[in-house]
């Protein structure tokens, strides 16, 4: 017995080997729900009614999603271009921060208008942090992966100073880490008066046509997958690969930052550390199960938004914590990767020579 | 009141030593597992892993000897995924260890909320700081260095021995040159995967040391993601001490005296926000990196997957 590597791999391969993980990551899950003492078969049924069992339940899922797959388009972005940023946590958090700080310069203008000035200081906030960790690469070779976990530490302190301090909501104590809420005619609109499916699952829209074209189409594009291939080659080529560089990254902050916009004028309607936490993380893991392309950390998000969504009503059943959903996203991730590399060899049985 | 008398100080600076601890017990760890070409991520999930066993163990047992023996397990077991991954698969080093990262974060916040126990901690068994006899009465340092915890004793000793070991050692020697040029030691007969897998899982292991203290000296709780970046800064100390023992203990000395600051900061008033005292680890951090900027340390295979027999 060898193994042996392939060249090309069978497409019905490829989707039998991407079935198994997804058989073994149910396995998992239902393991997971046993060790937790709880019923399998009425837990899986609770995630999956919670997730998609009625029109309002698809609508919450959608809602649940529209943040993390935007920062997995910012994912997409910059690990396309090999750049290895984390800091997409950070910059949803500096974006919600941004914007929020924007509603209250613009009170007084019209909604339409403040709302756009909010989106606008948003992307600046986002942008201005992912630019610092390119600046810090490109002027003392910093790694962008220990400069963005640094920065996200330290963006989640300043928030948090700024939630229970000076943005703090009057009459709440420093414990609540919130600032009060945002005044009505602020808050993102329904989509044709749907019930909490607010404008900005349409931004996901829009970020997924525009990265899609961007990624197939543009010139930027073909600069972004030419670097992440051989950024020597580029850079002989004449492009300056530290303006390539910010610019990527100021396009991958803004984009992450209008999840925290948007969660924070659609959903929650104030400031809170705790709901922005987690969404970029959520997103390299969608965009890296999504194969770092617009459409797969699309698919991805969407899958992982419902199963987020069916968690908040299966815990409330029968009792299985919400952390079930970031249990599988990594086991899910693992498996993918493994199942990747492991259609790329096969097994060859062949006599002893 | 003279300078040596003073408390404040004298609680900062064994503070410091405490929460250095766990740092240098990974950094060790972490050292010979970059330095053997392996670019191991997921320090901070497995730190945190660890310390979820320590806890469950601590809890169910009530012996600390137990969960630091099971924390160190787990960190194997997470050293082994990483190394059957990293070295035996070859998949991207830095995919999976931020994979390893979110995947301890959630199945510990999982099996912690699980467990259903996280108010009942009034019990939790900690260590207790062995005073040497005779040294701990030296005024100031005595207070300082001689009375702590054991494993801050062992984190230090360490320090020479993993020295000893690197630089006047065969296996320590074919550690290195594993990281700069595994070729050589093909073409010497010696087996280069079982190494990989040795370095990844011994780090590991040391990872999950660290991760015992962490949980049952430094808390007195399990919290969600407790290691609070704690295997981050073990990361950015190794960049910035340029992969030597001493330059990354350097590194991992000053996080440990302002993140022993900070857990002072509310007592000693200080006039800056208290966040702002827990980000200056985080924020000393980038700017050491900006000082400190030589590469000329790392491993020359480091990241980079063994693509021999």
């Amino acid at each position: 017995m060898r193994i042996v590597k392939r060249t090309k791999l069978a497409p019905v391969w490829s989707v039998a080997l991407y079935a198994a993980a997804a058989v073994a990551s149910l396995g998992a899950a239902a393991a997971l729900i046993a060790i937790a003492g709880a019923p399998v078969g009425d837990s899986l049924s609770a995630l999956a009614s919670g997730a998609v069992g009625s029109p309002a339940a698809a609508i919450d899922s959608l809602v649940k999603a529209a943040p993390f797959i935007l920062t997995g388009f910012a994912t997409c972005i910059a690990y396309r271009a090999g750049f290895w940023t984390v800091g997409q946590e950070g910059q949803v958090l500096a974006g919600g921060a941004a914007a929020w700080q924007a509603s209250l310069w613009t009170s007084g203008l019209p909604p339409a208008l403040s709302i756009a000035l909010c989106i606008l200081a948003g992307m600046i906030g986002g942008g201005a942090l992912a630019g610092l960790a390119a600046w810090l690469k490109i002027r003392f070779a910093m790694s962008e992966i220990v400069s963005t976990v640094m920065l996200n530490y330290v963006v989640f302190y300043a928030l948090s100073w700024l939630i229970s301090g000076p943005w703090m909501a009057s009459g709440d104590t420093a414990s609540y880490q919130q600032t009060s809420v945002l005044p009505q005619d602020l808050w993102l609109p329904d989509i044709f008066g749907i019930a909490d499916l607010h404008m900005g699952v349409i931004l996901v829209a829009v970020a997924l046509v525009w990265l899609y074209l961007v990624l197939s189409r543009a010139a930027l594009g073909y600069e972004i997958r030419a670097m992440g291939l051989n950024a020597t080659a580029l850079s002989q080529r004449g492009v300056s690969l530290s303006k390539l560089i910010f610019k990527i990254m100021l396009i991958s902050g803004a984009v992450s930052a209008v999840a925290g916009f948007i969660e924070t004028f659609g959903v929650n309607h104030r400031l809170t550390g705790d709901n922005l936490s987690g969404l970029g993380y959520e997103g390299i893991i969608v965009a890296l199960i999504g194969r770092l392309t617009p459409v797969g950390t699309l698919l991805a998000g969407l899958f992982f938004g419902a199963l987020h969504n069916g968690a908040l009503f299966m815990n409330v059943m029968t009792g299985v914590p919400t952390a079930l959903v970031e249990t599988l996203q990594g086991i899910v991730l693992i498996l993918f990767l493994v199942v990747g590399v492991a259609g790329h060899f096969r097994v060859e049985w062949s006599k002893q020579p | 009141m003279s300078f040596l008398d003073n408390t404040m100080l004298i609680s900062i600076f064994a503070m410091t030593l405490a929460t250095a601890t766990p740092l240098i017990l990974s950094a060790i760890g972490e050292l010979m597992t970059q330095r053997a070409g392996i670019w191991n991520l997921g320090v901070e999930g497995t730190m945190l892993t660890a310390a979820f066993t320590a806890y469950a163990v601590v809890l169910a047992t009530g012996s600390l000897g137990l969960a630091t023996l099971a924390a160190v397990a787990a960190g194997c077991l997470v050293g082994a995924l990483t190394a059957a991954l990293t070295a035996g698969l070859k998949l991207d080093q830095f995919v999976i260890g931020l994979t390893i990262n979110l995947l301890a974060s959630g199945l510990t916040l999982y099996l912690f909320r699980a467990s259903g126990t996280n108010l009942d901690t009034s019990g939790l068994n900690s260590f207790a700081p062995v005073a040497i006899p005779g040294l701990s009465k030296i005024p100031f340092i005595g207070a300082v260095l001689f009375d702590q915890p054991l494993l801050t004793y062992v984190a230090f000793a360490l320090i020479p021995a993993a020295w000893l070991f690197l630089y006047r050692t065969r296996v320590g020697l074919d550690l290195r040159v594993l990281g700069e040029n595994p070729r050589v030691l093909e073409t010497r007969g010696v087996a280069v995967m079982p190494r990989l897998w040795a370095a990844t899982i011994a780090g590991s292991a040391m990872t999950g040391l660290g991760g015992a203290f962490l949980m049952l000296d430094l808390s007195d709780r399990f919290t969600p993601d407790m290691s609070a970046g704690r295997g981050w800064l073990v990361v950015v100390a190794l960049v910035a001490g340029n992969w030597s023992l001493f330059g990354t203990l350097a590194a991992i000395l000053c996080f440990a005296l302002l993140d022993a600051i900070a857990s002072f900061g509310q007592v000693l008033s200080l006039p800056v926000p208290y966040e702002f005292l827990l980000a200056m680890p985080y924020l000393a951090s980038i700017v050491i990196l900006t000082v400190f900027r030589s590469r000329s340390g790392q491993p020359a295979q480091l990241g980079i997957p063994y693509t021999g027999k």
